[in-house]
């Protein structure tokens, strides 16, 4: 009967929420005060897909949920960005009958990495993607191994864990419990270097020996082809492996065979994807299909477009999180063409009033040194924070420019400077910048 | 004038942009016209406290806090010897607890004792910004905390103090230790400036100063005091 209730109350909260536009937690949090053990108590499909990690958990779900429905199952699937317990809740109510069956093939969700062990007790998934674990949000999560040991937590041994080879660190799950492991991967490519690029990694030393880690490349930060210099720990044979990846091309080959055909250059999108194709290829579906599913996507990980025979390019950053920014720097690095950047956001964090901006110093600006810049325009709150990073980075004085508003920076970009635009900027930033580049209003 | 700075475990403490203060360090000495060489050393590597004029130790997990201890614990004697003569050690974030007797988590572990207190983990992670008073500053220090223990280091001389005159971090000839992590000497440019003035005066009593340049370092600061009053 409370299972009834609950579900019941809860399902006209989300039509009165629909209504109103209002957010999906509120549903999940009202039904779990009427029966706290709601959780347990849904009839759940046969196959879960749980995907977590510091970045990239939204876009790796939506590419696998969307592939399940091309290939005609259907699927329950959290695609609003919900991924706290009310969400995971507000999810299964909507999707549940009265007596909380869920009448679906398949449920992928994403989760926040902290809630994992809340939610997998009753939601016990077959298979749990963890993209990575970045330095993220220090504030709430402190540091990548609280996060990891949080991880840690919510898993069991019966499930099937979608892991990235290219990333020691991941690895420490397999060290200390023995999961059933898919390891996907990027081999070498034109884009890899050898000559490590960033400075203030995660992981330098063996999560098993605490020896030296070597690499004979890299393809981002602590990801690439490494192994110990002492024990024989290394990347692992990895089961589905990129190997072809070109840009230009917009080419993604898999184990010599299987090409996708939508891959953006962005390094990170071409990590969730394979993330994705390995979860597609392990639940049954024709590797053929997977790739005709996932190059039917559209691309989305950075805005583009011509402004004034000048390229512009948008890319979404996730302040208090250096990883991501590095990211767009490593982007940025590939391009050997004149540059305008902006850098700046509006807010520092929407969780909490903080205002520590040391990760800045974490991003690896001095990437931009050796770069033909015209201008590097700090613009917003923290304009002359940004300003003081990057005359630390050893950029002349003279191409910094600080402005207050983005109207203001807009305006400027487009009567004073030269060379091809990179926005570099925070989520909240990149809505509005577009706009007032393309001269409409906010 | 030729300055050597020891940038000690700067793979493995390196948690929240603590390397923005050998960046702080580098540039202004070098804008005095001061060679400045910076030695990245860490646990594979042989110290020789003979050689530096600044030592850096910045913040890390705790788990990479405890794989640099066992390697610094080889050096106890040298780096008492080194904080004795006057030399320069600079310390952010957790690596405060190094210095200590002990650390007590879930184990003991010893520490350098060179200092008499014992850093206690806390059941909740202390994390908070702090605007502190300090005796050699005259305008206030600007931070930010994040870490799990607690040390009781009352009787010794502190860094700073907070407005309710609590004392934090640890002062002691040319030894700075404090909690507050990241590039804290960009933050506070009177704090940076104090150490750089010191570390040359120590060198050369005659050295003729060229005027420093925290135009945009100061602003960042200025509007960091601004927004704080406002709240």
């Amino acid at each position: 009967m409370k299972l009834f209730l609950a579900i019941f109350i809860s399902k006209i909260t989300i039509i009165i929420g629909k209504l109103l536009h209002k957010g999906s937690s509120t549903p999940g949090a009202i039904a779990l005060k009427i029966d706290k053990n709601l959780m347990s108590k849904f009839t759940l499909p046969k196959t879960i897909i749980a995907v977590t990690g510091s970045s990239g958990k939204g876009s790796t779900s939506k590419m696998i949920a969307d592939a399940i429905k091309k290939s005609g199952k259907s699927v329950v699937h959290n695609e609003k960005g919900s991924n706290l317990e009310y969400g995971i809740a507000t999810l299964l109510i909507e999707n549940a009958t009265l007596t909380g069956k869920i009448k679906k093939d398949i449920l992928v969700f994403e989760i926040d990495e902290r809630y994992t062990k809340i939610v997998f007790k009753n939601i016990k998934p077959n298979f749990v993607v963890i993209t990575n674990i970045t330095r993220d949000q220090p504030p709430r999560q402190g540091h990548f191994d609280l996060v990891y040991r949080e991880i840690k937590k919510a898993l069991t041994n019966d499930m099937h864990l979608i892991l990235n080879g290219d990333d020691p660190y991941l690895q420490k799950f397999n060290l200390e419990k023995n999961f059933k492991i898919t390891y996907y991967g990027i081999d070498k490519n034109k884009y890899s270097y050898t000559k490590n690029k960033f400075s203030n990694l995660n992981i330098n030393y063996c999560p098993r020996c605490s020896s030296k880690l070597n690499y004979n490349f890299y393809n981002f930060e602590y990801l690439g082809n490494y192994y110990c210099s002492n024990c024989d720990f290394k990347t692992p044979k990895i089961d589905f492996l990129a190997t072809k990846l070109n840009y230009d091309k917009n080419e993604l080959i898999i184990n010599d065979k299987y090409t996708i055909n939508n891959c953006s250059d962005i390094l990170y999108s071409a990590y969730n994807t394979l993330a994705a194709y390995t979860t597609l290829s392990l639940i049954g579906i024709d590797e053929n299909k997977i790739c005709k599913y996932l190059s039917s996507n559209k691309k989305t990980t950075y805005g583009f477009y011509e402004f004034n025979n000048r390229k512009c390019f948008i890319l979404n950053n996730k302040n208090e999180n250096s990883a991501s920014f590095n990211q767009s720097l490593l982007f940025l690095d590939e391009k050997k063409d004149k540059k305008t950047i902006i850098i700046g956001w509006k807010e520092i964090s929407r969780r909490y009033n903080f205002d520590d901006l040391s990760w800045l110093y974490d991003i690896e600006f001095e990437l931009l040194k050796k770069h033909d810049i015209d201008k590097i325009i700090c613009v917003g709150p923290n304009r002359y924070d940004i300003a003081t990073r990057i005359k630390y980075a050893d950029i002349d004085n003279k191409k910094i420019k600080i402005i207050q508003t983005l109207d203001e920076a807009t305006d400027y970009i487009k009567k004073n400077t030269n060379g091809n635009i990179y926005a570099i900027l925070n989520f909240d930033y990149v809505i509005p910048f577009t706009s007032l580049m393309n001269g409409r209003d906010k | 004038m030729k300055i050597t700075i020891a940038n000690l475990y700067y793979d493995l403490l390196n948690l929240y942009g603590d390397s923005g203060n050998i960046k702080a360090l580098v540039k202004n000495l070098e804008n005095q016209n001061i060679k400045v060489n910076v030695l990245n050393l860490s646990i594979n590597d042989e110290l020789d406290f003979e050689k530096y004029d600044f030592v850096y130790i910045g913040s890390g997990t705790e788990n990479n806090q405890k794989l640099a201890l066992s390697h610094l614990m080889k050096y106890k004697d040298e780096i008492t010897k080194y904080i004795e003569n006057n030399k320069f050690l600079f310390v952010t974030g957790n690596s405060i607890e190094l210095f200590g007797k002990q650390i007590i988590d879930n184990d003991k572990i010893n520490c350098l004792n060179i200092f008499n207190y014992e850093s206690i983990k806390q059941e909740k992670r202390i994390v908070k910004e702090c605007t502190l008073k300090c005796d050699f500053i005259k305008t206030y220090i600007i931070g930010f905390e994040n870490h799990d223990c607690i040390i009781d280091s009352n009787k010794y001389n502190p860094m700073f103090k907070d407005k309710n005159n609590i004392k934090e971090g640890i002062h002691y000839k040319n030894f700075y230790a404090t909690y507050l992590l990241g590039p804290i000497l960009i933050r506070n440019t009177d704090l940076l400036k104090y150490i750089i003035t010191k570390l040359i005066i120590e060198k050369d009593k005659n050295f003729k100063f060229k005027k420093f340049d925290f135009s945009l370092e100061e602003k960042a600061y200025n509007n960091y005091i601004k927004c704080m009053s406002k709240e």
